[in-house]
C-alpha cells in the first residue's frame, strides 16, 4: 500500500474534564486509513472507540471535552485545525457516519425521504426533482424495496433493519470518501445483522468508500476489515492486518479477546470458555504502568511501573507490550 | 385518525354531563327555595310560582335535572335577577372580551415562553438560564391580581402609559361587528380605535400572561433538553447541519409537541382564570360578570357562567388532544 | 453528550458510599440542592414569624388606631420607626398585620392540604387498589372536578356555601383533591405489582392493612412533593378568594384581603397593597422551591 492514506491520525489525545478530573478517553492514538480500505476499531465499551470517531467528525462537546494533542489529516488537511464552518461541509459529505441505534437515530417527525434528502440538499445544489431521484437511487442502492413509496414513510413505520438501511442510504447519499460506522449492527437481530454486513461489504466494492468500522465484536470485524486496531482504556494495544491478528495475536489482551469468542465445534463441553479476569479499569483510576497490567496473565514487575512503548514488529504490526519491546 | 377524533370526542360527553350534574346539584343542595334563590328577594308571588313550574320543583329531582339538561341543550340559561336579561345574551356580549384577553395573553406567553425556553436549553447553566428559571419560579408564585395592581400603579397611574381599566376609551368610536374589538378595529380600518384597544388590553394581558409564560418556558426548556440528548440530533450534526438548523428544525419540531399541549391547557385555564384579572382591570368579560353574579348572589348568572367556562375548558382540552395527535406522526397510526 | 453519560457512571460508582439507609442520602441531597434549601429557609422563616407573632409585633393587628392612619413606610417622608412598613386606613401597623397574616396563610395551607390529602389519598388508594368500576367511578369524578378551571370551582363552591375563611379552606381543599387522588392512584398501582404486596396478601393481611401499612408508606415521595406544591397554591388561591371578598372577612389580617382593602387607596397609599403581595409571593415561592427541591431529591423520575 504505497498510496497516500485518506485519513491519517497522529497521536490523538481527546480528554474530558469531569468534576476536576481529567479523563483520558483517547490517549495517543495513531492509525491510517487508505482509500477503499476498511479499518476495524475493536474494544470493550468505554475504551474510547466512539470518542475517536466523534473526534474525527468534530462532534466532541468542548467543554467538557478537549483535544489535548495530535493531528487528524484527511486528504492532507488537518481536521482539528478547520473552523466549524468548513468542518460542517465535510460532515455528511466527505465523511459520513452511521450509528448504533437505528430505532432512535432517525428523527421521528420527518419522513425518511426528507431526512435523506436533507443531506443532498445541504451539500449539493440540486432541484427538488433531482433530489427526489437521488433519494430513490440511494434507497435502491441499499436494497429498500419500492423506494418510491417508502420514502414518504415515517421512521416508526419501518423495521429496525430497514431504518439502518435508511441510515446507510443517508450516509452514502453524497458519495463520501469515508464512512464511520459506529457499531452499526449491534442493536439488530442476528439475521438482520448478517444482511446489513453483507450490504456494507457489497456497497464498499461498488462505491470504493473507505470505512472506519467500530465494534466490540471481533467476529464482525473478521468479515469486514483488512486492518484491525485493538483499543483498551483509550490506547491502541495492537494494530495489524486482520489475517495476522486472527491467526497470531500478539498482545495478551488480543489473545484474551480472541480466546473468549466461542468457536463452534472447537470448544467442547468439558472445556470452559476462557475469559479475561477482572474488569475494564475506570478511566478515573487507571493503573500505573501498562493499562492492562492488572488483568494481564503475563504481567511482570516492569508492566506495573512503566508504560510500554508502541513497538513495530517484523511483520509491520504494532504492539504495545513489554513482551515485544 | 378520524376514528381517534370521534372516540376522543365521545369520551368528553360523560365529563360534560358530570359538569351539568355538579352545576345542577349545587343549587339543589343550597339551603332555601331554589325559585327564591333564582329570582331574588323582591320577587312577586306569581313569578315565584311561575319559576317553580319552570324548574319543575314539585317533580322528583331526577326529572328536575332532566328538565335542566333540556334547557341547557337549548341554550336556555334563564334570566339574570338584576338586568332581567337573558343569560345567553349576556354571555354572547361578554365572552368575546374574555377570549380576546386570553388569546392576547397566550400569544405573549407562548412567544416569549418558547423563546426563553429554547435559549435556556441551548445555553444550559448560563446566566440567562439561571435568570429565566428563577424568573419562572417567581412567576408561578405570583398573585396575579396583585401583579395587576402593581402594573396599574406603575404603568398607568404613575407613568401614564396605559389606561387604568376597561376595554376601550369612552370617547373612542368603534363599529362593533364581531365583539372582538381588535378584529373589529382592523376590519373597519379604524386605526385610532385599534391603538386604543391595544393600549387597554396591554396591562391585563401582560398580568394574565405571567403564569403561562413561566410554565411554557419551563416546559420548553425541559422538553428541548430532552430532545437535544436524542440520537437523531447526533445524526443531524453528523449530516453537517448548522446549529441553528438543528435547533429550529430537528429539535424544535419534536420539542414543541408537549409544549403545544401545555399552551392549549393554559389557554383553557385562562378562559376561566381571568376572573381575578378581569375584576382588577374592570375588563367587561365573562369572568368579571360571573364574579359580580357571585357577589349579588345571582344564581342564574353563576350557573350560566360556570357551565360556559367549564364547557369551553373541556372543549379546548379536547381540541388540544386532537391537535397533539395531528402534529405527532407517531400517534396517528394507532 | 452521550459520550459523557457513558463515562460519568465510572466516577459515580467510585464515590458512592455503602451501608447507609437511602433516607440519609435523600436528606443530604435535599440539603445539597440549592433550590430545596432556599425553600426550606423561606418556609422556616414564615413558620417562625407565625409561631412567635405576638412576641414580634408591637401592635395589635386588628385594633384601630385612628390617629395613625395611612402612615407611609419608614424610608418615605413622613414615615417613622414606629411603623416600619406604614399603616393602613384604620391606623393598623402593616408589618404586624403581615406577621399575623402568616398564621392565617399557614392555617389555610394546613387545613386545605389536609382535606385534599385525606380524601385524595383514600379515593386514590381505593381506585388504584380495587381497580374496575370503583376506579372508573372515582376517576370520572376527578375528571369532572378537573373540568372546572382551578379558581373558578373554588369561587363557585364558596358562592354556594357562603363567603368566609372556613368555607374558602373547604373549597380549596375540594379543588385540590384530584391532584392527590391521581398521584396516589398511580403510585398504588405501581406498588401493587411488587413482591412485598403479593407477600402481604399471601400472608392474609386485610386490604386496609395492605394499603395503609404496606403500600402508602412506599409512595410517600410523590405525595410529599405534591403536598409542598399544594401548600403554595392553597395560599395563592386563598389570597385570591379573600381579595374577591369571598374568603377571610375583615378585620382578619389575611394577605389577600389586605390587598383588597388597599386597592381603593392605591394612589394615596401604595404601601397598603404592595407589602402583603410581596409576603404572598415569598411564602408561595418558598413552598414551590421546596417542592421542586424535594422532587429532585426524593424522586428524580418526577422531574418535568
Amino acid at each position: 500500500m504505497l498510496e497516500r492514506p485518506l485519513l491519517e491520525m497522529r497521536n490523538l489525545k481527546t480528554y474530558f474534564k469531569v468534576r476536576g478530573n481529567i479523563l483520558k478517553a483517547v490517549d495517543d492514538v495513531s492509525f491510517t486509513l487508505a482509500p477503499g480500505e476498511t479499518l476495524g476499531l475493536v474494544g470493550e465499551s468505554g475504551c474510547g472507540k466512539s470518542v475517536t470517531a466523534a473526534t474525527i467528525m468534530g462532534l466532541i462537546p468542548i467543554p467538557p471535552g478537549m483535544i489535548a494533542g495530535g493531528e487528524i489529516y484527511f486528504n492532507g488537511v488537518d481536521l482539528l485545525k478547520l473552523p466549524e464552518s468548513r468542518m460542517r461541509k465535510i460532515r455528511g459529505c466527505d465523511i459520513s457516519m452511521i450509528f448504533q441505534e437505528p430505532m432512535t437515530s432517525l428523527n421521528p417527525v420527518f419522513t425518511v425521504g426528507d431526512q435523506v434528502g436533507e443531506v443532498i440538499e445541504l451539500h449539493e445544489k440540486l432541484s427538488r426533482s433531482e433530489i427526489r431521484r437521488r433519494i430513490i437511487d440511494a434507497f435502491r442502492l441499499v436494497g429498500i424495496p419500492a423506494p418510491e413509496k417508502r420514502l414518504d414513510d415515517y421512521p416508526h413505520q419501518m423495521s429496525g433493519g430497514m431504518r439502518q438501511r435508511v441510515m446507510i442510504a443517508m450516509a452514502l447519499a453524497c458519495n463520501p470518501r469515508m464512512m464511520i460506522a459506529d457499531e452499526p449492527t449491534t442493536a439488530l437481530d442476528v439475521t438482520i445483522q448478517a444482511q446489513i454486513l453483507e450490504l456494507m461489504n457489497d456497497l464498499k466494492r461498488k462505491t470504493g468508500t473507505a470505512i472506519l468500522f467500530i465494534t466490540h465484536d471481533l467476529g464482525v470485524i473478521a468479515e469486514m476489515a483488512q486492518k484491525v486496531a485493538v483499543m483498551y482504556a483509550g490506547k491502541v494495544m495492537e494494530l495489524a492486518t486482520a489475517a495476522d491478528l486472527y491467526t497470531e495475536p500478539k498482545h495478551p489482551y488480543t489473545v484474551g479477546l480472541l480466546s473468549s469468542i466461542p468457536v463452534l465445534g472447537k470448544t467442547s463441553k468439558k472445556q470452559r470458555l476462557s475469559t479475561i479476569r477482572g474488569v475494564v479499569p475506570s478511566l478515573f483510576s487507571l493503573p500505573p504502568g501498562c493499562l492492562f497490567s492488572d488483568r494481564c496473565p503475563e504481567t511482570r514487575e516492569i508492566c506495573q511501573n512503566e508504560d510500554p512503548p508502541m513497538t513495530t514488529l517484523a511483520d509491520k504490526r504494532l504492539v504495545r507490550c513489554f513482551n515485544y519491546a | 385518525m378520524f376514528g381517534f377524533i370521534i372516540r376522543r370526542t365521545l369520551a368528553v360527553i360523560p365529563t360534560l354531563l358530570g359538569v351539568t350534574i355538579v352545576v345542577f346539584f349545587m343549587l339543589a343542595i343550597t339551603p332555601g327555595d331554589p325559585a327564591e334563590l333564582l329570582l331574588g328577594e323582591r320577587a312577586t308571588q306569581e313569578s315565584l310560582d311561575a319559576m317553580r313550574e319552570y324548574l319543575g320543583l314539585k317533580k322528583p329531582l331526577y326529572i328536575q335535572y332532566g328538565m335542566f339538561l333540556k334547557r341547557v341543550v337549548q341554550f336556555d340559561l334563564g334570566e339574570t335577577i338584576w338586568s332581567r336579561q337573558k343569560v345567553s345574551i349576556e354571555i354572547k356580549e361578554r365572552f368575546p372580551a374574555t377570549i380576546e384577553l386570553a388569546l392576547v395573553a397566550m400569544v405573549i406567553s407562548s412567544f416569549f415562553g418558547v423563546l426563553f425556553g429554547i435559549i435556556s436549553a441551548t445555553k444550559q447553566y448560563s446566566w440567562f438560564d439561571y435568570v429565566s428559571m428563577v424568573g419562572s419560579l417567581i412567576g408561578v408564585s405570583m398573585p396575579v391580581f396583585w401583579l395587576g395592581l402593581i402594573f396599574m400603579l406603575l404603568f398607568s397611574l404613575t407613568l401614564g402609559w396605559f389606561p387604568m381599566s376597561g376595554r376601550i376609551g369612552i370617547d373612542t368610536n368603534l363599529q362593533v361587528i364581531t365583539n372582538f374589538y381588535i378584529i373589529d378595529a382592523i376590519i373597519t380600518r379604524n386605526w385610532p380605535a385599534l391603538m386604543d384597544c391595544l393600549r387597554h388590553i396591554a396591562l391585563p394581558a401582560l398580568a394574565l400572561s405571567t403564569i403561562p409564560l413561566a410554565i411554557v418556558s419551563r416546559m420548553t426548556r425541559s422538553s428541548m433538553l430532552e430532545v437535544l440528548r436524542q440520537d437523531y440530533i447526533k445524526t443531524a450534526k453528523a449530516k453537517g447541519l448548522g446549529q441553528m438548523k438543528i435547533i429550529f428544525k430537528h429539535a424544535l419540531r419534536n420539542g414543541l409537541i408537549p409544549v403545544i399541549t401545555v399552551i392549549g391547557l393554559q389557554f383553557g385555564i385562562l378562559l376561566g382564570g381571568a376572573i381575578l384579572t378581569e375584576t382588577v382591570f374592570a375588563w367587561p368579560g365573562v369572568g368579571k360578570w360571573l364574579y359580580e353574579g357571585v357577589v349579588k348572589r345571582d344564581y342564574m348568572v353563576i350557573q350560566g357562567g360556570t357551565l360556559l367556562v367549564a364547557t369551553s375548558f373541556v372543549i379546548v382540552n379536547l381540541l388540544v388532544d386532537i391537535l397533539y395527535a395531528v402534529i405527532n406522526p407517531r400517534i396517528s397510526v394507532k | 453528550m452521550k459520550l459523557l453519560n457513558k463515562i460519568i457512571p465510572f466516577f459515580e460508582a467510585a464515590t458512592q458510599r455503602e451501608d447507609r439507609h437511602p433516607f440519609f442520602d435523600q436528606i443530604e441531597k435535599l440539603f445539597s440542592n440549592k433550590t430545596g434549601l432556599a425553600g426550606l429557609i423561606i418556609i422556616t422563616f414564615f413558620l417562625a414569624i407565625a409561631l412567635f407573632a405576638p412576641l414580634l409585633t408591637p401592635y395589635d393587628p386588628i385594633e384601630n388606631a385612628l390617629y395613625e392612619q395611612l402612615k407611609p413606610p419608614i424610608w418615605e417622608s413622613g414615615g417613622a420607626i414606629k411603623n416600619i412598613l406604614g399603616t393602613d386606613d384604620l391606623g393598623r401597623d402593616i408589618l404586624s398585620r403581615i406577621i399575623y397574616g402568616a398564621r392565617v396563610s399557614i392555617t389555610v395551607g394546613i387545613v386545605s392540604v389536609g382535606i385534599a390529602l385525606f380524601f385524595g389519598a383514600i379515593m386514590g388508594a381505593v381506585a388504584g387498589y380495587y381497580k374496575g368500576w370503583l376506579d372508573n367511578l372515582i376517576m370520572r369524578l376527578m375528571d369532572i372536578l378537573l373540568a372546572f378551571p382551578h379558581i373558578l370551582l373554588a369561587i363557585v363552591i364558596v358562592a354556594y356555601l357562603g363567603p368566609g375563611l372556613k368555607n374558602a379552606m373547604i373549597a380549596i381543599g375540594i379543588i385540590t383533591i384530584p391532584r392527590f387522588a391521581r398521584i396516589v392512584r398511580a403510585s398504588v398501582m405501581e406498588e401493587f405489582e411488587k413482591d412485598y404486596v403479593t407477600a402481604a396478601r399471601a400472608a392474609g393481611a386485610t386490604d386496609f392493612r395492605i394499603i395503609f401499612n404496606a403500600i402508602l408508606p412506599n409512595c410517600m415521595a410523590p405525595i410529599i412533593v405534591q403536598a409542598s406544591l399544594g401548600f403554595g397554591s392553597a395560599i395563592l388561591d386563598a389570597a385570591g378568594l379573600s381579595f374577591l371578598g369571598l374568603g377571610a372577612q375583615p378585620p382578619i389580617p389575611e394577605w389577600g384581603a389586605m390587598i383588597a382593602s388597599g386597592r381603593s387607596m392605591i394612589l394615596r397609599a401604595w404601601w397598603v397593597m404592595t407589602f402583603p403581595g410581596i409576603a404572598i409571593l415569598f411564602a408561595v415561592l418558598g413552598f414551590n422551591l421546596l417542592g421542586d427541591g424535594l422532587r429532585d431529591a426524593l424522586d428524580p423520575r418526577l422531574r418535568d
